[in-house]
C-alpha cells in the first residue's frame, strides 16, 4: 500500500480532532457508571487505604498519620494469621464441594427429560434466596435440639453434635451453609456451560468409540473449563467475602473458630471502633484476593482452554 | 463392508423422517444419498451410524443386525458437516483419538495417525489446534480421523458443503481417489447433485422420508423413475409439457395448448397400453434445439417461441423460452446464440422424450 505523504500530518492532527469528538459522544453514556463506581468503589477503596496509614480515635474523629504500623501490626498480629488460616480453611471447605456438586446438579439438569425444567429451577433456586433467610434457615436446621439434622442423625443411629457452639465443628457447619447457598450459582453457570457445547462433538466422540466415561473425560471437562475455572475463582472471592452467615450463625464464635477476615475487620470497625486498623486489614485482604485470583488465573493456563 | 437397510423407518413425534427405507450397499461402493433437505438422507446416515434409533426395521453391516449396537462397537466413522473436531485437541490428538479410544497401543496410533496425516496433506499441522486451521484444512483432518481406524465404512454427511466452490471441486476429486485407494465402503450424503452424479457408484435419490430411485448417475439422468427425479436431476432442470392423447389413424400424439407432440411408434405402444387420456412429457434442455439447426428428421414437434433471458457459460448458451406462460430451458452451442427477445423456431427431438403418468408422477416404462 502506498500512501501521499503530504496528506499524512494533517490526517494525523484530524484524528487527535476526532478521537476528542468520540470521547465527548462517549463521555454521557460512560458517566453514570463511573458515578457509581465513584461512590461506591473508587472513594471507599482509596478512603480506606488513607485510613491504613492512620489512627484514630473510637470515634473516627481525629486521625493521626502512623505510617504503615497498622499494616505491619496487621501482618504481625497472631490473631490476623489465624483467621487468615480460618479464611482459608473456609474457602477450601466451601468452594471444592460448591463446584463438585454444581457440575453434578448441572449434568443431571442438562439431560433431555420431560419435567427437568422443574428441578433447573429447584437446583438453581438458592441462587435467590438471600443470605440473611437461608441462615436463618439453616440456624434451625442446625439447631441441636429441635433441628432436622440431629433428628436425621439420631434417627439413623449416628452421633449428634452441636454444630454451630463446639469449636470442632463449627467451622464446617457454616461452610456447609455457605456451599448450600453457593449451588444455585454454579448449577446456573456450569448448566449454561454445558448447553454451549455442541452436541456434533459428543456425537463425532461416540463414532470414536468413546463411552459416556470418556466423553465426559474428553468432550465435557475440557470444554467447561473457562466456566469451571470462573465458578472457582468467584467461589473463592466469595469466601474471602463471606460475612452475613457467620454473623448470623456464629458471630465468629465460638473460640474465634469461624472469626474470617471481613468478620475480624466488622469486629475492629464496629466493635472495638478501630477504623483505621480494620481499614489497614481490608487493604491487605484486597490484596491477598488480587493474588489468590492472579495465582488461580496463573494454575489454571495449563489446563483451561479458551476456544 | 456391505450395508443393508431393511424397511426402515424413523419419526420424529408427528413427523416422519424416513419411512420404510430399504437399501442395499454392496462391499467397498461407494453410494450417495441425494435428496433436498428433509427429504429424511441424514436421518438414515445418523441410524447407520447408531447416533439415531430406527422406529421401526433393522440395519444390518456385514450381514450382523446392529440396529440395537450402540455407536462406539458398530467400527464405522463418520465425517460431520461441520467436522466437529475438538477444539482443545491438537490435530495429532483429534487423528488419535479414536484409535486411543479402543486402546490401540502407543506405537500403533503414532505410526497411523502419522500415515493418515501423510496421506491427507497434514504433516506440518499435527501441532496446530483446530482453530488455527483453514476450513479447508479442517475437513481434511476430519477426513484423516475418519480414515485413520481403517474403518468399516465411511459416512459422509455433506462434507464439502463448507468449503467455497473452487476447494470443493478439488476435495471431490481427493475423495475419489481415497476410496479408490483404500477400497472402502462409501455412504455419502449430499444434497448437490453435482457430487452425487461425479462421485457416486450409484445415487439413490430420496424426497419426503422415502426412497426414489436406486441407480446410476447416468441411469437416473437418462431414466428417471418418477417427476420427482426427473425434475431433480439435471441442472437446467427438465421442461415439462402436459397435454391431452390423440389417437388418428394409428398413431398417437400429445396435444398441448401451443405444441403438437408427434410420437414414434414404441411410444405410442407405451401410451396406449397406460390407456392415459392426459400424459406428462419431459424434454432436458440438450434436446431441445433450433429449428434450423436440427432439421426436420426425428423432430417430435416444432414451435416458434419467443426468447425470455439468454445466459452464456462460455462453451454453451442456456436460453430459457416462454410458452404457455411456463419456462422452458434450451442448452444451445455457444456460437451464433440467439438474442433475447426474438422469436425463433424451436425442435424437440422425439428418440429423447419421456412420458410420466400425471396422476402417479411415474414414468412410463
Amino acid at each position: 500500500m502506498t500512501t501521499d505523504a503530504r496528506l499524512l500530518p494533517e490526517r494525523r492532527r484530524g484524528s487527535v480532532a476526532r478521537s476528542l469528538r468520540q470521547l465527548a459522544a462517549a463521555s454521557p453514556f460512560v458517566l453514570p457508571s463511573v458515578v457509581l463506581f465513584g461512590v461506591f468503589v473508587f472513594y471507599p477503596l482509596a478512603r480506606s487505604v488513607y485510613l491504613g496509614f492512620h489512627a484514630t480515635d473510637p470515634f473516627g474523629r481525629r486521625e493521626v498519620w502512623v505510617g504503615i504500623e497498622q499494616y505491619r501490626d496487621v501482618l504481625t498480629s497472631s490473631d490476623f494469621r489465624y483467621s487468615l488460616l480460618v479464611t482459608g480453611q473456609f474457602a477450601l471447605y466451601t468452594v471444592v464441594p460448591s463446584t463438585v456438586i454444581g457440575l453434578y446438579l448441572a449434568l443431571l439438569a442438562h439431560q433431555r427429560l420431560p419435567g427437568i425444567l422443574l428441578f433447573r429451577t429447584i437446583f438453581s433456586s438458592t441462587v435467590a434466596s438471600s443470605v440473611a433467610v437461608s441462615s436463618v434457615m439453616w440456624l434451625l436446621l442446625l439447631n441441636p435440639g429441635v433441628g432436622v439434622l440431629n433428628y436425621l442423625l439420631d434417627e439413623g443411629g449416628l452421633p449428634t453434635a452441636s454444630w454451630l457452639t463446639e469449636p470442632r465443628w463449627a467451622l464446617p457447619a457454616v461452610a456447609m451453609t455457605t456451599v448450600w447457598m453457593n449451588i444455585g450459582f454454579a448449577t446456573i453457570v456450569i448448566l449454561a456451560g454445558l448447553q454451549n457445547i455442541p452436541e456434533e462433538l459428543y456425537e463425532a466422540a461416540r463414532v470414536d468409540g468413546a463411552g459416556r466415561r470418556n466423553q465426559f473425560l474428553h468432550v465435557t471437562l475440557p470444554a467447561l473449563s473457562p466456566t469451571l475455572l470462573f465458578v472457582s475463582v468467584v467461589g473463592v472471592i466469595f469466601a474471602f467475602q463471606s460475612f452475613g452467615q457467620i454473623h448470623i450463625l456464629t458471630r465468629g464464635g465460638p473460640l474465634d473458630s469461624t472469626t474470617v477476615i471481613v468478620y475480624s475487620i466488622y469486629r475492629e470497625a464496629f466493635l472495638h471502633y478501630n477504623v483505621g486498623l480494620a481499614s489497614a486489614q481490608a487493604i491487605v485482604l484486597f490484596v491477598i484476593v488480587l493474588l489468590l485470583t492472579m495465582a488461580q488465573f496463573v494454575a489454571a493456563q495449563r489446563w483451561v482452554f479458551y476456544r | 463392508m456391505s450395508v443393508r437397510f431393511d424397511r426402515v423407518s424413523k419419526a420424529f413425534g408427528d413427523t416422519v423422517a424416513l419411512s420404510d427405507f430399504t437399501l442395499d450397499v454392496a462391499d467397498g461402493e461407494f453410494v450417495v444419498l441425494l435428496g433436498p433437505s428433509g427429504c429424511g438422507k441424514t436421518t438414515a446416515l445418523r441410524i447407520l451410524a447408531g447416533l439415531e434409533e430406527a422406529s421401526a426395521g433393522d440395519v444390518y453391516i456385514d450381514g450382523r443386525n446392529v440396529t440395537d449396537f450402540p455407536a462406539h462397537r458398530r467400527d464405522i466413522a463418520m465425517v460431520f458437516q461441520n467436522y466437529a473436531l475438538y477444539p482443545h485437541m491438537s490435530v495429532y490428538d483429534n487423528i488419535a483419538f479414536g484409535l486411543r479410544m479402543r486402546k490401540t497401543g502407543r506405537q500403533q496410533v503414532d505410526q497411523s495417525v502419522r500415515d493418515a496425516a501423510g496421506l491427507l496433506g497434514l504433516s506440518e499441522l499435527l501441532k496446530r489446534k483446530p482453530g488455527q486451521l483453514s476450513g479447508g484444512q479442517r475437513q481434511r483432518v476430519a477426513l484423516a480421523r475418519a480414515i485413520v481406524r481403517r474403518p468399516k465404512a465411511f459416512l459422509m454427511d455433506e462434507p464439502l458443503s463448507n468449503l467455497d466452490a473452487k476447494l470443493r471441486s478439488q476435495t471431490r476429486l481427493e475423495l475419489i481417489r481415497l476410496h479408490r485407494q483404500l477400497q472402502s465402503t462409501v455412504l455419502y450424503v449430499t444434497h448437490d447433485q453435482v457430487e452425487a452424479m461425479t462421485m457416486g457408484q450409484r445415487i439413490a435419490v430420496m424426497e419426503r422420508g422415502l426412497l426414489q430411485q436406486v441407480g446410476s448417475a447416468a441411469d437416473v439422468y437418462a431414466r428417471p423413475a418418477n417427476l420427482f427425479v426427473a425434475e431433480f436431476i439435471g441442472s437446467p432442470a427438465m421442461s415439462f409439457f402436459r397435454g391431452d392423447v390423440q389417437e388418428t389413424d394409428g398413431a398417437m400424439s400429445v396435444q398441448t395448448p401451443a405444441i403438437r407432440f408427434t410420437l414414434s411408434l414404441e411410444q405410442s405402444d407405451t401410451l396406449r397400453s397406460a390407456a392415459l387420456k392426459e400424459v406428462v412429457i419431459g424434454a432436458r434442455p440438450e434436446h431441445i434445439d433450433l429449428a434450423e439447426s436440427f432439421g426436420e428428421e426425428g423432430a417430435s414437434a416444432t414451435f416458434p417461441a419467443q426468447i425470455d433471458v439468454v445466459e452464456s457459460l462460455g462453451s454453451e448458451v442456456h436460453a430459457t423460452l416462454l410458452l404457455d406462460g411456463r419456462s422452458v430451458v434450451t442448452r444451445l452451442p455457444a456460437d451464433d446464440p440467439p438474442h433475447a427477445g426474438e422469436t425463433r423456431r424451436f425442435a424437440i427431438a422425439m428418440a429423447h422424450l419421456l412420458l410420466f403418468d400425471p396422476a402417479s408422477g411415474r414414468r412410463l416404462p
